[in-house]
């Protein structure tokens, strides 16, 4: 079993974006992983180990697109656990969602993974198309934003359950397939891989590095591919053409009284 | 007392002095309750130091006590007023008057917030750096008169590292200015700093300057798990040298598994197996650095650490996300704690000898209370315990309350020995006064008495506080 993981780097969302010719300015950005790809890689870590114990049931591979020098994301979750990682070099911050997506598509067929998570969408422009254009491009059965997944090994398959809007709705998926997590997923009960025992403690939340992982994480291996060397020529079919910040609220006002509010509302606001 | 009300009226207005008995028992008191009577006169609220000095003559005149009075949010009584004194709110004095962002002083009355001075300083892209839970109600006069520490005194020092000057009402009604926005200045007597922890005893503290400084480029977020208390002292020296530390905060494994089981989880937060106690720790980005670089030293750091022996592993926050849950785990732990009743002390001791004070410490609990649960925690760093006591079930609240003072006496006593202070940030106030004598020598007390009488030579001001 080999299990594919997206991560994306996005601008910090603590920071507030900057503007510049029309777009969002990224070239003094500070940043950082994709929140919800913390979920993706939780979740496979909780499918491959069995808890409390050193045996995997499966390989974790982190897959990213980003400039080879801008991958701290990547070895973020190389110390969190994952086995490996590969980095195709490009800029991600010029490419469109399909792009991407052919990007992690050919990664997945040249490693003959068997499952690709990732999160719902990225904190930044979430566009949330990832995940289901790779699995239109493999012809592969794909299930978003699972709240929780249950492998079952013996039939080489998964049952996912989905959050919808009118309640829980369970999939069944063979494998290889493609999913997509939401933020239930890593409460203590949510992932099942069959082996580790129930009950096993796990936090309601993704997994920190440990020092022993970030020590680890330097000397895991790292592959780093050209679009070409997957075959996928890139570039933009999607422009942005604009990017303009919300107008700036303007102050309230405080007032004495509930006359002066309904005055206010009546002459100035002209609401009433 | 009807003609010092009718005076005070007069004053500042009928409006401004409140006699209503529900607000007499608001006012009247800290966040200490339940031990004295809540029994002020009255509570007036003056609107300027004209009007303060006038209500102090008046006071004086009419042979009533002041207990200042700011946010209230003391913990040891230093704002109680348990009979009939003259309660003085300075709520409506609350205005910034001045920031000079060159020389970095801001001057405000002394009604403002803490969180509101933090705040015009950072209208000008300037800190106040003192900071502490309460700091949205607490009212920078409360604050100087109990040099509030907080969470970064570990980094920048108490509220006394922050006051360069104040203006006082002294017993005679008179305004004086002590200090100022001077850097410099060796004239005698530094003054000021009398009034400074002085828990309104000497004076009322009406308005002050206060210093400002650079707000730090950013900051890391780190979890420890120490495999016991004596790792503490060789941690936290190694940590000091590799970074500079904003914050060491410790809290032993119990405390976690409270935080833990308030919020109806299992577990040990973000390790899979339980250690002796754990350190947060939060580390200040330098000018120029990025966070990955100081990520790095601090890992590297750490790593040497656990060759050492001093932790048993450590988190690094990547994402604030991971910063904030890190850090709530500490501060949930007095919420956590809240609702099993527990006694609290809050003491000092030189970071080198806590391990040995809490290896006495919890043994002394075991044999005073029994059944009773001992918890440690608090900003180890400037070697302040928040030493908390759960009751056992067998004990109601009232014989718990009693036979905490023994258990009182006998800790302080360890204080002592281990070179402590029984009272690191929360002050004395009508709380700890028995106990003073385990922090202070017979001179002192002395000095403290004599310096009482020079500027309040009839116990105007805040009787019965600090010195009984």
């Amino acid at each position: 079993m080999k299990i594919l993981v997206t991560v994306k780097r996005i601008p910090d969302p603590v920071e507030p974006p900057k503007f510049a010719g029309g777009q969002i300015d990224t070239s003094s950005a500070k940043w950082v992983q994709n929140e919800f790809d913390e979920y993706a890689i939780e979740t496979a870590l909780r499918l491959a180990e069995v808890g409390g114990g050193t045996e995997r049931l499966a390989e974790v591979v982190v897959v990213s697109v980003c400039p080879a020098t801008k991958r701290e994301h990547v070895t973020n979750f190389l110390a969190m656990g994952a086995n490996r990682a590969i980095v195709v070099d490009a800029d991600d911050t010029q490419l469109d969602a399909q792009s991407v997506a052919q990007l992690i598509a050919a990664v997945f067929r040249k490693e003959g993974a068997d499952l690709l998570v990732s999160g719902k969408l990225s904190q930044d422009n979430e566009s949330n198309e990832v995940s289901q254009r790779v699995a239109g491009l493999l012809d592969l059965p794909q299930a978003t934003f699972a709240a929780s997944v249950v492998w079952d090994r013996s039939a080489n398959a998964l049952q996912v359950a989905r959050e919808v809007e009118d309640g829980v709705e369970t999939k069944r998926v063979p494998l290889p397939a493609v999913l997509s997590v939401d933020l239930r997923i890593v409460l203590p009960t949510s992932v099942k891989n069959g082996a580790t025992p129930e009950g096993h403690p796990y936090p309601d939340k993704p997994r920190l590095a440990s020092l022993r992982g970030i020590t680890m994480a330097k000397t895991k291996k790292v592959d780093v591919l050209k679009p070409a060397d997957l075959g996928v020529s890139v570039g933009a079919k999607v422009v942005s053409r604009g990017v303009v910040a919300p107008p700036k609220r303007q102050a309230g006002k405080i007032v004495a009284s509930v006359e002066e509010l309904v005055e206010k509302l009546a002459t100035e606001a002209k609401v009433l | 007392m009807t003609s010092l009300l009718e005076a005070l009226a007069a004053i500042v207005g009928a409006d401004a002095v409140l006699q209503d008995p529900q607000e007499r028992a608001d006012l009247g008191t800290d966040r200490c309750r339940g031990r004295w009577p809540v029994a002020p006169l009255a509570i007036v609220r003056p609107g300027s130091v004209a009007e303060v000095s006038a209500v102090v003559r008046a006071a004086a005149a009419a042979g009533a006590a002041i207990v200042p009075s700011g946010g209230r949010t003391g913990l040891c009584g230093g704002a109680t007023a348990t009979a009939g004194e003259l309660v003085v709110s300075l709520d409506r004095m609350r205005r910034i008057l001045a920031i000079d962002p060159a020389a970095r002083v801001l001057r405000c009355e002394a009604g403002a917030t803490v969180e509101a001075v933090q705040q015009a300083a950072a209208a000008h892209g300037l800190l106040y750096p003192v900071d502490f839970a309460a700091k949205g109600t607490a009212q920078i006069g409360g604050s100087i008169s109990t040099n509030a520490g907080g969470v970064k005194v570990l980094r920048y020092g108490t509220t006394r590292a922050w006051v360069s000057g104040v203006g006082v009402v002294l017993a005679s009604g008179e305004y004086v200015e002590l200090g100022g926005a001077l850097v410099k200045d060796n004239t005698g007597y530094d003054l000021r700093q009398l009034f400074i922890g002085a828990e309104g005893t000497l004076g009322l503290v009406v308005d002050a300057t206060l210093r400002l400084t650079q707000p730090p480029a950013g900051a890391v977020v780190a979890w420890l798990a120490v495999p016991d208390d004596a790792a503490i002292v060789a941690l936290f020296d190694r940590v000091q040298r590799a970074v500079t530390l904003q914050a060491f905060e410790y809290l032993e494994h119990g405390c976690l598994h409270h935080v833990l089981a308030h919020r109806g989880r299992e577990g040990h937060g973000p390790f899979a197996t339980p250690s002796h106690a754990y350190v947060l720790l939060e580390a200040e980005l330098g000018a120029a650095e990025s966070t990955e670089s100081l990520r790095d030293r601090l890992v590297e750091c750490f790593a040497a650490a656990a060759d050492a022996g001093e932790i048993d592993d450590a988190v690094v926050a990547t994402s604030a996300t991971q910063a904030r849950e890190l850090w709530a785990l500490r501060e949930d732990v007095s919420e956590s704690l809240h609702r099993h009743r527990p006694h609290k002390n809050d003491i000092a001791l030189p970071l080198v000898r806590v391990p040995e004070f809490l290896a006495a410490w919890r043994p002394l609990v075991a044999s005073l209370l029994p059944g009773a649960v001992a918890l440690s925690f608090g900003h180890v760093g400037d070697g302040n315990l928040h030493l908390n006591v759960l009751p056992p079930a067998s004990l109601d609240g009232d014989a718990f309350l009693r036979a905490c003072e023994a258990y009182d006496e006998a800790t302080y006593a360890l204080v002592e020995q281990h070179e402590g202070s029984i009272s690191a940030e929360h002050g004395i106030g009508l709380l700890k006064r028995r106990h003073l004598r385990h922090s202070r020598s017979v001179a002192e007390l002395a000095m403290m008495r004599a310096i009482k009488q020079a500027l309040d030579p009839n116990g105007l001001f805040n009787p019965g506080k600090i010195l009984g």
